[in-house]
């Protein structure tokens, strides 16, 4: 075990951030007995003050626990300039990171997604294949305290999950169904949450409420288990520290630490010899762009001009089936009842390249169901009649507790103008210059949801849906941010080494989202997780040789 | 947070029970009281809401209800939508309209892990393993 640090003392590792990837960094790296600090910009969060076991859980869902920063607009927030971006990103500021408002759907990336120039000629390769990953996903799997079936056809054969399968329920039977019938691929949801108590984590409860915060503390989230377990081998984290920039020593060619402000206003310093930022695909980039200096004037590492650029967001949109029968459809998981994998690869008959995984749920409270109509009434002519009054009863009886939905995620392609940038006014509340998210959703991306949509629909109508309802791609649906410091071989078309080791600085590293050079069709923390534990397994095998500050 | 008259609240109650009348053996919006502590409720838990709901009550006094919430959901989406979140979610926190329409809230549903479940003995999944993989595997790149 590591001595414990105290304030201000050089540290062996800094980490920024402290979502899935930086909750893995810091339990490997403590553990093997490095010093380590990790600085989060938020504060902890108790299981007791979300809103999920609360009447009001959707109405708090709508501001205070929304997953915009912009909507939130809490103090710990940062502000995002979205003016210019067809999808608004989502992200929370806590210990934990996002980890604590995610909805535990754990789909790892396939075999194909670490090939896509190869198989499909589009994008670029990873620098290593899904075979390098697969060791480090089934040990993972085992932190997250995952629950599942093992054997699922969509993925080559691996080891099984530590707990049992969570009920489908009601709602997860009736997609089934559909799938079965069309004789298309399913799956029992996997997840990152135990069916039964394990590692400290309670067994899942099925409320429903995922996404507000488990209250149960069943889903798993950084601040649950991983920052508890690293705390035991002299991890220390600094709450509400934001990050201003990474220092840069131009003499000695290496960072030597970051310069934040606490939760008191105050600007301090925490040295290390080795940076890993975790800050996801926003945050980082921001990070390294507001870190200038005389090598760097651009941002740091960013020789390639390539921080901030190819951001995604994997293009998101909902269809539902309204039934007959009472599906109970507000109950949880939610985490994913089942999946498919269907439609998940190329085809070139559809017009489009790569595909999506569409995750089955249920449809959520009372007030989810004031959505399904929207405002699209009042367009065309449209009253407030056609929508309120006792057509709000008969919509509520028609569809509430009776809907199931398809959560198509499909992948979104790398280009260099979906970018992060700092905002030339902006600032957050400590002053330190907010980004800008320049996005345009492509015209694959409108293809392929087209194509998934009108699949789902089908697979609704064979289970028995007496009406559907799509949602094509939502604003609200920036879950997944990906690809603004690239990792690659080539030092001219990335930002990282396969490693996640900047190109140009050789104690600096990335391991969030920001260091994946395509995105897949899936939800993306298991990968995440994953090659975070490949990276810093990596780190600790060859710690001697890093060149440190 | 916005003191609410009685005369205000008496006005809500009308725009709120032309949204949620009473139907089917469902109450109207004002039978389970949105008007009153349900109000004080939303506002408390929701804060942000208050100057949209406050503007939506301004716009509509001493119109004809029908005419004003269409105004209103054409000129002042905002408020419209602050008005409507209002009613339904101070609507849907009640006993009363719960118990009307079956919802019990996102209560714990425990489960027996050991059960088998059904899509195992009636053979869905075993169909779904026969049809074989369908990933591409990279094994040979």
């Amino acid at each position: 075990m590591a001595k414990p640090t105290r304030k201000n003392e050089e540290v062996d590792v800094l980490i920024v951030g402290s979502g899935p990837s930086g909750a893995v960094a810091a339990k490997l790296l403590t553990e093997s007995g490095m010093s380590v600090v990790t600085l989060e910009q938020g504060t902890w969060f108790d299981p007791g003050d979300y809103p999920g076991d609360k009447k009001e859980f959707e109405l708090a869902g709508g501001k205070q626990w929304h997953p915009s920063p912009n909507v939130r607009d809490n103090e710990r927030d940062y502000p995002i300039n979205t003016s210019e971006s067809d999808v608004e990103p989502l992200m929370q500021s806590a210990v934990g990171g996002s980890g604590t408002i995610w909805a535990g759907h754990w789909v790892p990336f396939l075999p194909s997604d670490f090939k896509v120039r190869s198989l499909d000629g589009v994008a670029v390769d990873w620098p290593f294949d899904y075979y390098e990953i697969l060791p480090h996903l089934e040990a993972v799997e085992q932190l997250v305290s995952s629950s599942g079936t093992k054997g699922n056809t969509g993925y080559p054969q691996q080891a099984g999950y530590p707990t049992k399968q969570i009920p489908i329920g009601k709602t997860g039977m009736k997609l089934a169904q559909g799938m079965d019938k069309l004789g298309w691929h399913w799956w029992p949801g996997l997840n990152a949450m135990p069916s039964i108590p394990w590692q400290g984590q309670n067994p899942c409860a099925r409320r429903g409420t995922c996404m507000f915060g488990c209250p149960e503390a069943a889903k798993w989230s950084p601040d649950l288990v991983l920052f508890k377990e690293a705390k035991k081998y002299g991890h220390r984290m600094i709450a509400g520290a934001r990050v201003r920039e990474v220092i840069y020593d131009d003499n000695l060619g290496r960072v030597t630490g970051a310069i934040y402000v606490d939760m008191n206003g105050r600007e301090r310093r925490q040295m290390a010899k080795i940076v890993v930022l975790c800050a996801n695909a926003i945050g980082t980039p921001r990070i390294l762009l507001n870190s200038k200096s005389r090598r760097f004037p651009d941002g740091l590492a960013n020789s390639s001009g390539l921080v901030g650029k190819n951001l995604m967001m994997h293009p998101f949109g909902l269809v539902m089936g309204h039934f007959d029968e009472d599906l109970e459809s507000w109950k949880g998981p939610s985490g994913q009842l089942i999946n498919t994998l269907q439609f998940y690869e190329t085809d070139e008959k559809r017009g489009f390249v790569r595909g999506a995984k569409w995750g089955g749920m249920s449809a959520g409270g009372p007030l989810s169901s004031k959505g399904y109509v929207g405002s699209t009434v009042f367009k065309d002519g449209g009253k407030v009649e056609d929508t309120w009054g006792v057509n709000w009863h008969k919509m509520i009886e028609e569809r509430f507790g009776r809907t199931a939905l398809w959560a198509i995620v499909g992948e979104d392609l790398p280009e260099e103008a979906n970018r992060v940038e700092i905002d030339s006014n902006l600032v957050d509340s400590d002053g330190v210059p907010a980004p800008k998210v320049i996005y345009k959703t492509s015209e694959n991306s409108k293809l392929l949801l087209e194509f998934h949509a009108e699949r789902a629909k089908e697979s609704m109508e064979a289970a028995g849906a007496v009406s559907t309802s799509v949602m094509p791609q939502m604003r609200e649906s920036g879950w997944h941010l990906l690809g603004t410091a690239r990792l690659g071989d080539d030092r001219e078309q990335s930002v990282l080494n396969q490693y996640g080791q900047a190109h140009d600085v050789p104690n600096l590293f990335v391991w969030d989202l920001s260091a994946f050079p395509t995105g897949a069709g899936a939800n993306p923390t298991a990968t995440l997780m994953a090659v975070a534990h490949r990276q810093a397994t990596q780190l600790i095998k060859e710690a001697r040789n890093v060149e440190a500050a | 947070m916005a003191v609410y008259s009685d005369s205000d609240r008496e006005a809500y109650a009308k725009l709120a029970d032309f949204l949620i009348p009473e139907y089917n053996g469902k109450p109207a919006a004002s039978a389970v009281n949105v008007h009153l502590e349900m109000l004080d409720e939303v506002l408390r838990i929701r804060p942000d809401l208050d100057e949209g709901f406050r503007r939506a009550l301004d716009f509509c006094c001493g119109k004809d209800v029908s005419e004003a919430l269409n105004a209103l959901a054409r000129e002042d989406d905002a408020a419209f939508t602050a008005l409507t979140t209002v009613t339904t979610g101070g609507y849907m926190m009640t006993d009363g309209a719960r118990a009307a329409v079956g919802y019990p809230g996102q209560e714990a549903s425990p489960f027996d892990v050991d059960e088998i479940p059904e899509y195992i003995t009636n053979g869905m999944l075993d169909r779904v393993i026969a049809r074989g993989p369908i990933y591409r595997d990279t094994k040979h790149l």
